[in-house]
């Protein structure tokens, strides 16, 4: 076991770490073998349903159940009543599983029923009677702040559900100092994750005791732990087993109502029950990313320097809370620590709306603020006369830098991201003043992202745990309870663990995450499966081959240190004809007096800590950063914006499987160019105008441009699992204002509200040229 | 997701057809491709008790020129049919164009052309183009047929001309006449495979001079249902189509539309591409009708 320790960039055993395998679940996948929770089939298994809130805000005066309950067919019909009313909530408990007394937004839940089928469900739901008694409603977050306000809990005075302030050097200095002040308002919007596979599970209780949970969930164990709190239930009684998940992006950390409704169901009815979401539910009750009013003020020296930063965040909640207080604060804090900042001020309000409420999405929170300050750099650039690219590079945070919140950069590849971004998209030559001929202007755009490897948080822990078993036909498998969205991660585990071990990557196993039988993980959050969840990995997969050494060394009478392993072969180094392979190796240690099997085992927690009260602190283990650069082609009368090529930088520490990386790479950038250009869950009145892939529209193969180039950056963290870094979220971060830079630059409008419509563009080159958002020096 | 129950049925003949739409009426809904019913019946907004499915129909699916020269598409004939037709290709090129831009491919392998003129969608692409080129239907019923300009099918929000007992059988549209050409621009900026914002075409023919001697202007997307812009086309009509005069006719639309504002645009932004890809249709046209464009006046 290790703690926080260094762990050598040692050379690799088997030469696959790096390589660019396929994935260990590729032929599943594409042959549709894979079973994801809707496959899961028990017999008489419960069909459940959801009746929700069609009112933004109202008071539950009556719901009456018995008429839904006589349908035959139907096992249980709940509200409320039937629940331990336990609210949950990640970081705010204010979430009840089913409506206690009042209503919140359109979608809210309020009865469930399950029935032995669908058509009796659908029946049932229909014949539950409810009374409402509508109340004052607000959308706006800025509104719901304001005296006055409709209020959505009274434990939560003026709508805020939380708030911060962080102040570090002198900001009024700052802005003393500064040759030119950039002032602005952003806004951003609610996107959703459009994952292939809706939020689906299947729950079965009986006899033992236990509750069995099979759900596209994200990271099993804190899910058990949580649904644990709400049912009012030891954790060890939920066995939660993580099927295929068919891509989560932030949306599976099971923040929403779903998978309490199908437990309690379950728990009701002592039966097994199925609940597969609608797309529907997913649009108007899952939990999409927060929009966001950010008041931005950056002043910078005429050099370039930036001496001061001041913010305004205003997030908007939705009706609930989950996790949105650590999105929020996200927002506010993690895009300081990209440039050498050393002056700032941000307060931040996250507000209760009657709306969806929102949550996490690739990217917590960091793209809002990038889209902000990434676009206010190349304004500045404008007002200083410097090309953009030298400005970020003027300050751009470097390998060794203590960031302004304490970051502690051991590795830094964002000026070689920036550079060769730029080199690749040809930035001087695809830079010549707009050309004016015809309805079409190009430009080209580009912005750079920082993010994180894992966050220091819960219980003052931010490790993963492993254990490698290996077999006595040789073959390994790989247990770690991180699970596998569809990201990857049991791929790079076996990169990793063959790499340590010495066995070809073809022997190595990696189960899926359960919590009765693999290790703790805390899940896919915050970019940390490779890098935290990688070096658990890594600890046991060193374990088991010591064992494999030392029981080699025995049977050769031989030292440990003399010995090594290769391709699944342990021989001596200076008598190689000395050999056995890893499979007699691991039989002859079982099959003898006192025998036992070769499992190695492994903990890893990074060596970050937890930020002060002034959230100062090195919070991740590692950062990594990225650049992306876009070159668009706009038509001026109508204000379509067509991407033409995108190019985007990450710095992965290293890759561990480069097609892999790639893959997120572009996937990152197109999710990127739907939240810069098309996707946006619309709202009126509190309810949700587009419902379904046909009016919210996600990036169609014809709309990705044709060129979509990922380079990888590799400086080699020393921390990292053979010196990776996070990478899934951070790609995201830049796409939207590398787009709006580009625009910029190829009709001269800026857009600071997202998504940049063809409307909104018509209406701003229709505006007359106003002054410059500048404001001069005070 | 479950439906409710309903009568599924599966005519092999017309008469059967006909004697099944008798017997069930308006609770029945007609299925071709489905494409767009069963996005209504899973989304609540009908709710019938028996489908009729039309594909065991005999001879609604062929793609042919008629004796008179016109093109015959049956109304069973898919979108992607259509698109991939070499007939289409090399005599009605603007058709399989837009066809293309229709949705996805796996759409357009289901949807079919009657199914989607039935739908009566103005948000939907073929019809501005079959108005500019002034197809008809040929509707069937047991008492007999009738022929319908698709200038007419269209009466009113997802309502059509068509009656009780009515099956849309045919669409037909006319040759190319020498010196015309025709083409439909699709604007939906948010994704290629989106609704359009404003979906406009145009079809010009000239005369030996150059003048416009016959024009017409479908839209889509601006207004209950597909629309001709018949004021542009008066005051386009008969003239030598200068740039100018094509621009200063567009804007006559604004009389003839009323589009609602949505996820896809205000209704002000529409009244303006409405203008904008009018104009642009126009252009097109022309030139493909062999004029050197619509050079200055």
């Amino acid at each position: 076991m290790s703690t926080g320790a260094r762990t050598v960039t040692a050379p690799g055993r088997s030469g696959v770490v790096g390589a660019r395998v396929p994935r260990v679940d590729g032929k599943e996948k594409v042959t549709g073998e894979a079973a994801y929770a809707a496959d899961i089939a028990l017999p008489r298994v419960l069909v459940g349903k959801v009746l929700r809130s069609p009112y933004p805000h109202a008071r539950l005066l009556r719901v009456d159940t018995s008429k839904a309950r006589r349908v035959p067919g139907v096992k249980a019909v709940i509200t409320a009543e039937d629940t331990p009313k336990i609210p949950h909530g990640l970081f705010v408990k204010d979430t009840y599983p089913l409506a206690l007394e009042r209503v919140r937004y359109v979608g809210d839940e309020v009865a469930a029923v399950a029935a032995a089928i669908e058509e009796a469900a659908s029946e049932a739901l229909e014949l539950i009677e409810v009374e409402y008694e509508e109340l004052p409603a607000v959308f706006d977050p800025l509104e719901a702040m304001a005296p006055g306000a409709p209020q959505l809990h009274a434990d939560r005075p003026g709508n805020i559900a939380y708030q911060l302030s962080v102040e570090r050097g002198d900001v009024e200095a700052g802005f003393r100092q500064a040759a030119h002040v950039i002032e602005e308002r952003f806004t951003t919007h609610a996107t959703y994750h459009a994952y292939l596979e809706p939020i689906a599970s299947v729950v079965s209780y009986g006899h033992t005791g236990k509750l069995t949970v099979w759900a596209s969930a994200q990271e099993p164990f804190m899910t058990q732990a949580e649904l644990a709190e709400a049912l009012h239930l030891p954790p060890s009684d939920i066995h939660f087993i993580q099927p295929h998940v068919g891509g989560a992006f932030g949306g599976k950390t099971m923040d929403d109502n779903h998978l309490y409704i199908s437990c309690l169901l379950a728990l009701k009815t002592r039966a097994a029950v199925k609940l597969v979401n609608t797309r529907e539910d997913e649009f108007v009750a899952s939990r999409p990313r927060v929009p966001t009013v950010i008041d931005l003020k950056v002043g910078f020296a005429g050099d370039g320097a930036i001496v001061a930063k001041e913010a305004r965040v205003v997030s908007d909640n939705g009706a609930y809370t989950s996790r949105t207080p650590v999105i929020m604060r996200t927002t506010c804090i993690r895009a300081d620590s990209l440039y050498r900042l050393q002056n700032l001020r941000t307060h931040g309000y996250l507000v209760y709306t009657n709306k969806i409420p929102t949550g996490s999405m690739r990217g917590f929170g960091n793209p809002q603020m990038h889209f902000a300050l990434e676009s206010v750099m190349d304004m500045a650039a404008r007002e200083l006369g410097m090309d953009p690219l030298a400005l970020r590079l003027r300050n751009a945070t470097q390998a060794g830098d203590v960031t302004v919140h304490g970051w502690r950069v051991a590795s830094c590849g964002l000026s070689e991201c920036l550079e060769r971004t730029a080199a690749e998209v040809g930035w001087r030559g695809a830079r010549p003043a707009p050309g004016a001929s015809g309805t079409k202007r190009r430009g080209v755009g580009l912005a750079c992202a920082t993010h994180v490897s894992g966050r220091r948080h819960f219980g003052n822990y931010d490790g993963s745990s492993a254990l490698v078993k290996v077999n006595e036909d040789g073959r390994v498998v790989v247990l770690s309870g991180e699970g596998d969205v569809g990201q990857g991660s049991r791929t790079i585990f076996a990169q990793i663990a063959a790499e340590e071990l010495g066995v070809p990557y073809e022997d190595v196993d990696v189960t899926m995450a359960d919590t009765e039988s693999t290790p703790f993980g805390m899940g896919s959050h915050a970019s940390k499966v490779t890098f935290v969840g990688g070096n658990a990995v890594r600890v046991a997969a060193a374990d088991a081959r010591r064992q494999l050494l030392e029981i080699t060394a025995r049977l050769f009478e031989a030292r440990a240190e003399d010995l090594a392993i290769q391709d699944g072969r342990i021989f001596h180094r200076e008598l190689p004809q000395r050999a056995l392979t890893v499979a007699e190796a691991a039989k002859a240690h079982i099959y003898r007096q006192g025998g036992e099997p070769v499992i190695g085992k492994g903990a890893w927690d990074p060596p970050s800590e937890l930020h002060d009260k002034t959230f100062y602190g090195n919070i991740s283990g590692a950062y990594p950063f990225g650049a992306c650069a876009a070159e668009v082609e706009v038509d001026v009368e109508s204000g379509e914006v067509k991407v033409l090529r995108i190019v985007s930088a990450a710095d992965v520490g290293r890759a561990i499987n480069p097609m892999l990386a790639e893959g997120q790479i572009e996937g990152g950038v197109i999710q990127g160019l739907g939240y810069a250009l098309c996707e946006e869950i619309r709202n009126e009145e509190g309810r949700v105008l587009n419902p379904n892939f046909s009016d919210y529209r996600i990036m169609a193969c014809e709309d990705i441009p044709v060129e979509v180039k990922a380079i990888l950056v590799e400086p080699v963290d020393p921390y990292g699992p053979f010196g990776a870094k996070g990478l899934g979220e951070l790609v995201v971060a830049p796409v939207a204002p590398a787009v709006a830079n580009a625009v910029a630059h190829a009709v001269g409008a800026r857009i600071t509200s997202l998504p940049i419509t063809a409307e909104k563009l018509f209406t701003a080159l229709r505006r007359p040229q106003a002054s410059r958002p500048a404001t001069p020096n005070r | 997701m479950a439906l409710w129950p309903f009568d599924y049925l599966e005519p092999t003949s017309p008469e059967e057809c006909f004697a099944l739409m008798a017997e069930h009426g308006s609770e029945a809904k007609l299925l071709a491709g489905g494409t767009a019913l069963m996005q209504f019946l899973k989304q609540g907004l009908a709710r019938p008790r028996a489908l009729i499915n039309l594909k065991r129909l005999p001879g609604l699916g062929g793609i042919e020129v008629g004796p008179e020269g016109a093109l015959r598409l049956g109304a069973l004939a898919t979108h992607r049919r259509i698109e991939d037709a070499p007939l289409v290709r090399e005599r009605w090129p603007m058709l399989a164009e837009m066809l293309q831009l229709v949705a996805s491919p796996r759409i357009r392998n289901m949807a079919t052309i009657g199914g989607n003129l039935c739908h009566g969608d103005a948000n939907e692409d073929p019809p501005p183009l079959l108005l500019a080129l002034d197809a008809s239907v040929r509707v069937i019923s047991r008492v007999g047929e009738r022929l319908l300009p698709v200038d007419g099918l269209f009466t009113d929000f997802y309502e059509t001309a068509l009656k009780p007992g009515e099956l849309l059988a045919e669409v037909r549209v006319p040759p190319l006449p020498p010196r015309s050409g025709a083409v439909y621009l699709k604007f939906a900026p948010k994704s290629r495979q989106d609704f359009a914002t404003v979906g406009a075409a145009a079809f010009v023919r000239l005369a030996d001079a150059g003048r416009c001697v016959e024009l017409r202007l479908g839209l889509a997307g601006v207004a209950p249902t597909p629309v001709r812009a018949r004021k542009v086309e008066a005051a386009l009509q008969g003239q030598l189509l200068s740039e100018p005069l094509v621009r200063e006719a567009a804007a006559l639309v604004e009389d003839e539309i009323d589009p609602v504002g949505d996820i896809r645009g205000s209704a002000g932004y529409k009244r303006e591409m409405a203008k904008l890809f009018l104009r642009r249709a126009v252009a097109e046209a022309l030139r493909r009708a062999g004029a050197a464009g619509p050079g200055p006046t």
